[in-house]
């Protein structure tokens, strides 16, 4: 049933396959996620379609501590506290991630076949970014592959 | 007390049903109900090459092998733990099982192609798809740079068939997950039945600005049976269309089909069954139904098991079933390749 629902949410969550920022706000990697009394609270979601599996990470920081989670169609892969200062450097790479995302051009593809949405909160502002995974070839997946790391780093 | 007795009885009564296979199934049921013997959840099924676990165990493995990795070597950079972690997992054996299962399959569909009369496939046609089948480059790590470009597939339960849009290169890349749990070589084949059949999809030629006849008629068996789900605003090789994966799902059917046929002189009835339930275990239905997968481009797990796989004529056959149709499908016909000129088989009654 829950399936069922999320499905027939995917064609507004994911209304087509290109990769455009939601917002028109500009965000500076470094700047964003800095201030002079510390951090701010901070998350990363990535939902995305590998074959006919629907993952999710999702990784943030609150008060000076950060945790990530990585599911599988729902179900809980890996999940614990993870370095703050790892996490930063992720949230980095995410910010460079949405930066360099280019949106598509309307013509070039009619459909994705495993698309993605990512959100990223800093600063109280949220930046939703619809994908394709073939779009940049690697990128997503390099983000992915660092976003385990962090949890597996962080729990050995 | 008689009461506690009886509750007690019904208890464990229950305990057992749901703990054991439904062996007392009359064999002509379990052939009608191909998909409930396949996807019964409590029993794993043991064919002779092995058993097929589920998704979510296998990256839940591979994770925990990557971590005691971490723990062992905390100084090594990301470069130096996934060559271990190829090293674990991608070992000479298994990529020497999986390389011998995909020449198995492509011989396989090229094999099918050959033997189909002029009427559906015409010789340029048949080369086209054949050239195809060959060009598409099976790739398996070591060495990691393999998978630089997509190094998170090497935690993942995936195989997956790729048309890289820059180079028009195709190939077939397997998740390290996928790999560590595939013991049943029918699980295997299939699988890599399914993917190898994405490079002659009817969507992938159709990029290709290749045009078949023959699977015009496939594509609309498919619509008349119900095996595509017609989606509000399905676009044909486009959004909400499950063609590419029905066609992918039909061809892997035919080429388990004939495996089972192959070996069906060396296993027994029984044998041959949980082959054939293995080759599409891994399609069920998850064990507690909260799992949430895609279903805008592939068909429910009761269609890709029961009428795609489970209803074909040859390996109902093979399993002992009547050869005849199953007068209870909700599909009127098997779809086949089919002639210009044939008339429409019999259409089953209900």
């Amino acid at each position: 049933m829950k399936a069922i629902f999320f499905y027939a949410l995917i064609p507004f969550l994911i209304p087509a396959c290109t990769t455009s920022p939601e917002k028109e706000n500009h965000l500076h990697p470094t700047a964003s996620v800095q201030t002079t009394s510390g951090t701010y609270d901070s998350s990363i979601e990535i939902e995305y379609n590998l074959g006919r599996d629907h993952y999710r990470y999702f990784a943030n920081q609150k008060d000076q501590l950060a945790s990530a989670q990585t599911l599988l169609g729902g179900k809980i892969l890996a999940q614990g506290t993870v370095d703050v200062f790892e996490y930063q450097r992720f949230l980095k790479n995410a910010v460079s991630f949405i930066q360099s995302s280019q949106p598509a051009q309307s013509s070039s593809k009619p459909f994705c076949r495993n698309a993605f949405k990512m959100v990223l909160n800093t600063q109280g502002q949220n930046y939703v970014l619809h994908g394709c995974r073939n779009s940049n070839p690697g990128a997503l997946s390099r983000l992915i592959k660092q976003g385990e790391f962090l949890l597996l780093y962080s729990k050995s | 007390m008689k009461k506690q007795v009886f509750f007690f009885t019904l208890l464990l009564m229950s305990v057992l049903f749901l703990t054991t296979e439904p062996r007392s199934l009359h064999h002509e049921e379990l052939c009608q109900r191909f998909y409930q013997s396949t996807c019964y959840k409590k029993v794993e099924i043991q064919d002779p090459t092995g058993t097929v676990r589920s998704d979510i165990e296998g990256e839940k493995a591979t994770l925990r092998i990557y971590q005691e990795i971490l723990e062992q070597h905390r100084n090594w950079s990301e470069q130096e733990i996934d060559e271990a972690f190829i090293h674990q997992i991608y070992t000479p054996e298994q990529n020497e099982r999986i390389r011998a299962a995909y020449s198995w399959v492509q011989n396989s569909i090229v094999h099918f192609i050959d033997q189909q009369p002029s009427s559906i496939f015409s010789k340029t046609e048949k080369t086209i798809l054949k050239t195809r089948l060959q060009k598409t480059k099976l790739q398996l790590p070591p060495p990691g740079s393999l998978y630089m470009d997509e190094p998170d597939l090497l935690t993942k339960n995936e195989a997956h068939y790729q048309r890289l849009s820059s180079s028009s290169e195709m190939r077939l890349r397997v998740g390290g997950a996928y790999v560590y749990i595939a013991k049943s070589w029918f699980n295997l084949v299939a699988t890599l039945a399914h993917e190898l059949s994405h490079s002659i999809d009817p969507c992938e030629l159709r990029i290709a600005n290749v045009w078949i006849p023959a699977y015009q008629r496939l594509t609309q068996c498919f619509l008349e049976n119900n095996l595509i789900a017609l989606h509000k605003n399905r676009f044909e090789c486009g959004s909400h269309d499950q063609l590419s994966e029905v066609f992918a799902d039909w061809m892997a059917a035919q080429i388990i089909t004939e495996t089972l046929a192959f070996y069906a002189t060396e296993f027994d009835r029984h044998q041959i069954l949980n082959a054939a339930r293995n080759s599409v275990r891994d399609l069920c239905d998850p064990e507690d139904d909260h799992l949430e997968f895609d279903l805008e481009f592939h068909p429910s797990p009761k269609i890709r098991i029961q009428n795609i796989v489970g209803e074909h004529p040859k390996l109902r056959t093979l399993l002992g079933c009547s050869a005849g149709p199953d007068p209870r499908s909700k599909t009127k016909r098997y779809c086949m390749l089919t002639p210009l000129d044939q008339p429409d088989l019999p259409v089953r009654t209900k």
